[in-house]
C-alpha cells in the first residue's frame, strides 16, 4: 500500500547510523617508518637481523620491538614531538656480544585528516637521522630512501 | 540508543497512528460492517432489491464541495523538542506551503541549526542557516470536507554555514608512543552545500486550519566546500553527511496554521 515507503525510510535512516562508527584497520592511518635490513658486503641480498631489540631512548628505555629477526621491520614515530631516539640492539638476549647503536631520527610533522571515524593521522616529512654507529657497530651504513613517510613502503636500508 | 533516534521512532508511531485512523481498509471495513447491518436491517420487509441498496452505500468519492487556496504556515516542533532535549543540538525551522491547484503545493522550509560534533575524541561544531524549496503533491483523495494529506514531494536545499573544529585524536595502530589529542580551534567560514531532497509527509487537520504533519526526508547531496584538511560531517539542514555516499535523512514534525485566501 502507501506505507512502504515509511519503511524504506527507516531501513535506510537506521543503516546510515551505524555504517562508519569504527575506524576500519585498512584505512591507512598514522605511517611507521619502515626499515629494510640489507647484507653489508654486497649491498643488495636482504639479509636479516639477529635477535634484535629496538628501545626508546627514554627513562624507561621503553620496548618498541624485541627478539626480530626478519629483514623488515617498522617502527613507529613520535606524534607529539620531532624527534624520535631509538635504541638497536643486536643479540639482545646475549650478555657477551650484545651490540647498541643509538639511531635518532628528525622530522616535521603534519596533521591529515582520514574520516571521521578514523580522525586525523600525522604524517613525517624533512626527515633525518643520526647515529653512533662505527666500524665495529653491527650497524655498518644507513641510507635514506625518502625524506617523507606518509606510506608503508620501505623509508630505510639497514646494512649489517 | 541515541536521543534522536528514539524522538524519530516516537514521531514514526504518532505518525503510523495517524495514518492508522484513515486507511482506505478501515474506512472498508466499517462501510462493509453498516453495509451487513443494514441489509439485515431491510431483509424482513422482503421488497427491495438488494442490489440497489448496496449501491447507495457503497462510499463513492465524492466531489469537493469547495477548495480552499491559501498559505499554510508553521514550524518544526521536533526541532524545539530536540533543543531543549540534546545539548548538542539547538536549531528551528519554519515552514510553510502554498496551494496553487487542486493537488500541487509550492513549499518552502527555511531553518537554522547548531550541531557540535563529538565522537572519540573528536570534536566539532557546524552552525549555519539553511532554505529549501520545492513542490509537494498529495496523493490522498479525501472525503468531502476533509484536509488531510499524504503528501510526497523535491525540494532543493541550500545551507551556508561555518564549522569549528575543536579537539581531535590522532590515530595511530601503534601503542608505543601515547596517543596524542590536539586540541586546537581551526575555523571555517562562509561554507556552502546543495542538495536534492525527496520528502514523504503525512498531514492531518487537527482542528480547523490547524495541521499536524510528519516528515521524512532522503536527501542526496549535490555540492559542497569542502574545508581544507578537514571535512562537513554535518549540514545545517542536511543533518549528518556520510563518509562513503552522499545520501542523508532527516524528518520533521510541523504544527501549520491554514491561512485561506480563496475557496473555489
Amino acid at each position: 500500500m502507501q506505507r512502504w515507503p515509511l519503511f524504506i525510510f527507516l531501513i535506510i535512516s537506521l543503516l546510515s547510523c551505524t555504517k562508519d562508527d569504527l575506524c576500519s584497520g585498512e584505512t591507512p592511518t598514522t605511517p611507521l617508518l619502515t626499515i629494510e635490513f640489507l647484507d653489508h658486503t654486497d649491498r643488495i641480498s636482504p639479509k636479516a637481523t639477529n635477535d634484535l631489540s629496538v628501545r626508546l631512548r627514554d627513562a624507561d628505555s621503553t620496548v618498541v620491538h624485541s627478539g626480530v629477526s626478519d629483514v623488515t621491520l617498522s617502527i613507529p614515530l613520535d606524534t607529539e614531538s620531532d624527534h624520535s631516539l631509538f635504541y638497536f640492539i643486536d643479540q639482545a638476549s646475549s650478555e657477551d656480544n650484545l651490540d647498541v647503536v643509538d639511531l635518532d631520527f628528525y622530522f616535521l610533522r603534519q596533521d591529515q585528516y582520514v574520516n571521521r571515524s578514523c580522525a586525523f593521522k600525522t604524517i613525517y616529512t624533512n626527515l633525518a637521522f643520526e647515529s653512533n654507529q662505527n666500524a665495529l657497530s653491527w650497524i655498518r651504513d644507513i641510507e635514506l630512501l625518502t625524506p617523507t613517510v606518509e606510506d608503508a613502503s620501505v623509508h630505510l636500508y639497514i646494512y649489517h | 540508543m541515541r536521543l534522536y533516534t528514539c524522538i524519530f521512532i516516537i514521531n514514526l508511531l504518532f505518525g503510523f497512528s495517524l495514518i492508522a485512523q484513515e486507511t482506505p481498509e478501515m474506512l472498508e471495513s466499517e462501510a462493509q460492517q453498516q453495509d451487513a447491518a443494514f441489509t439485515e436491517e431491510v431483509s424482513y420487509e422482503g421488497t427491495l432489491p438488494t442490489d440497489s441498496l448496496a449501491q447507495d452505500y457503497v462510499p463513492e468519492p465524492q466531489p469537493e464541495e469547495f477548495t480552499a487556496f491559501g498559505l499554510r504556515v508553521g514550524g518544526d516542533v521536533s526541532k524545539l523538542i530536540r533543543t531543549a532535549l540534546d545539548d548538542q543540538y539547538s536549531g528551528f525551522e519554519l515552514v510553510g506551503d502554498l496551494r496553487f491547484s487542486k493537488r500541487f503545493y509550492v513549499a518552502a522550509e527555511l531553518g537554522y541549526e547548531e550541531r557540535l560534533w563529538s565522537e572519540q575524541d573528536l570534536e566539532a561544531s557546524f552552525n549555519g542557516s539553511y532554505l529549501k524549496i520545492g513542490a509537494d503533491f498529495n496523493a490522498y483523495r479525501n472525503w468531502t470536507g476533509m484536509q488531510n494529506g499524504i503528501t510526497t514531494g523535491l525540494r532543493y536545499g541550500i545551507s551556508s554555514f561555518n564549522s569549528n573544529l575543536l579537539r581531535y585524536p590522532i590515530y595511530t595502530t601503534d601503542p608505543t608512543f601515547p596517543s596524542s589529542i590536539r586540541e586546537d580551534n581551526i575555523e571555517f567560514n562562509g561554507l556552502t552545500a546543495g542538495w536534492v531532497e525527496f520528502i514523504l509527509a503525512i498531514k492531518t487537520e487537527l482542528w480547523s486550519n490547524v495541521y499536524l504533519s510528519l516528515n521524512l526526508q532522503l536527501k542526496h547531496l549535490l555540492h559542497e566546500d569542502e574545508p581544507d584538511n578537514f571535512a562537513n560531517l554535518v549540514i545545517p539542514g542536511f543533518n549528518k553527511t556520510n563518509d562513503f555516499s552522499a545520501f542523508g535523512v532527516g524528518y520533521g514534525y510541523t504544527l501549520t496554521y491554514f491561512i485561506p485566501v480563496l475557496k473555489r
